[in-house]
């Protein structure tokens, strides 16, 4: 594996359509999934990939491959720039105020029933700020001081907007039923 | 801080689907679109390196206006009320600069003579209305000719190569063959050997002479 992508790593550095083809069908899935996980409007979020994938292969001559992690984690963090571009761009990055969001506190859940395609489509129907928060401090590990910093917003509101985007996904997360495929 | 449970089993379980999971979507709509934008960007590119020959061409083009080179100012003539021609006037610059040539012929005679011989064609000297007569020198031909053993024991150049001469003030009292001369002298040319040198390009501020045996 470690070898074809070097390979594949060598032909983007060159600009070779074939090469880059291979890294784009590689990752294609995994970071559309990023964008979704950001971006709820699939054409939105796959506009937001072609623009990635294209500043991954205008920088790729300045990656210095490691092992495939660092390369998934490149491009992942590219993707999720663009993702954070996009959203200060619309504008559109409100932040829930915390009188409307949901008081109930629901203890801790179980994850493990709950089918991953319906926690990545609850967490696309969070209100973007929550979204946002969300995604940066639980999924990404960032620290709500970076958050702050990124979303330009103060670290309280960091730890608040996260704070309410757990209870907001778990209310959404509680209602789920498995589906039982076999006999009646 | 130290993440809860819920937030670990969250992270890993969408950090875990995130490789697995296969949205559905239009994977040749976003390939398109990143080579419609390389293409974008190339056609940019394009454009830039079009204005920048463009703006080249005009910059050569501007320069090869200026081989006309204004002499220093004692040989400078006005318009005279005498109403007289111009080919008068020209002779009249001629007349006046002669010595300074001569003088320069001599430099070159006593205490250059045993290293070089400079000669320079002046192909026409013009003197324009209401302006400062000028010399125009087209393609001036210098011979040196080496016979200083001194410098023949330095390590000898091949020609042909091409030197930048950068116009200055005349250090032989003269047009730009002093400086030319001068910088002659620098080089280290072979014993009994003429060389050539021919202008090939003019600028503002400097001008390259190309360097060749003679056959």
């Amino acid at each position: 594996m470690q070898i074809v992508i070097t390979e594949i790593l060598e032909g983007c550095k060159k600009g070779n359509n074939k090469a880059q083809r291979s890294l784009f069908n590689l990752y294609y899935a995994q970071m559309l999934n990023v964008c979704i996980r950001y971006i709820k409007e699939q054409t939105e979020a796959e506009d937001l990939l072609s623009q990635g994938f294209t500043k991954v292969f205008k920088n790729i001559n300045r990656f210095q491959y490691q092992h495939e992690y660092g390369l998934r984690g490149w491009i992942k963090k590219i993707m999720i720039n663009e993702c954070l571009m996009f959203l200060r761009k619309k504008n559109n990055f409100y932040l829930v105020p915390l009188s409307e969001a949901d008081e109930v506190v629901i203890d801790d859940i179980k994850l493990d029933h709950i089918d991953a395609n319906y926690i990545f489509q609850c967490i696309a129907e969070l209100p973007v700020g929550y979204r946002t928060v969300l995604n940066l401090y639980i999924i990404e590990g960032y620290s709500h001081l970076e958050i702050a910093n990124l979303l330009n917003i103060k670290e309280a509101t960091s730890r608040s907007q996260l704070s309410k985007a757990k209870e907001a996904l778990k209310h959404k997360l509680l209602p789920y039923k498995p589906i039982h495929y076999g006999k009646r | 801080m130290e993440k809860d449970s819920f937030e670990s089993q969250l992270r890993s379980t969408v950090l875990r689907a995130e490789l697995t999971i296969n949205q559905s979507s239009d994977k040749e709509r976003v390939w398109n679109a990143i080579h419609k934008k390389k293409r974008d960007q190339r056609k940019f590119y394009y454009a830039v390196a079009a204005v920048a020959i463009m703006f080249f061409s005009f910059a050569l083009y501007f320069n090869q206006e200026q081989e006309i080179i204004p002499i220093k100012k004692e040989f400078t003539v006005k318009k005279t009320t005498s109403g007289d021609s111009l080919e008068e006037k020209g002779k009249q610059v001629k007349t006046a600069i002669l010595p300074s040539i001569k003088k320069l012929h001599s430099i070159t005679k006593t205490q250059l003579k045993k290293e070089t011989n400079v000669a320079l064609n002046l192909e026409k000297i013009v003197a324009m209305p209401e302006q400062e007569a000028v010399i125009v020198i087209k393609n001036p031909i210098i011979v040196p000719v080496v016979q200083n053993d001194a410098i023949v024991n330095n390590q000898a150049i091949e020609p042909p190569f091409t030197v930048v001469f950068k116009r200055g003030v005349s250090t032989v009292n003269s047009i730009n063959e002093g400086l030319i001369y001068t910088t002659l002298k620098k080089f280290k040319l072979k014993r009994d050997t003429t060389y050539f040198a021919n202008a090939e390009e003019k600028q503002s501020t400097k001008f390259k002479l190309s360097f060749k045996k003679e056959n």
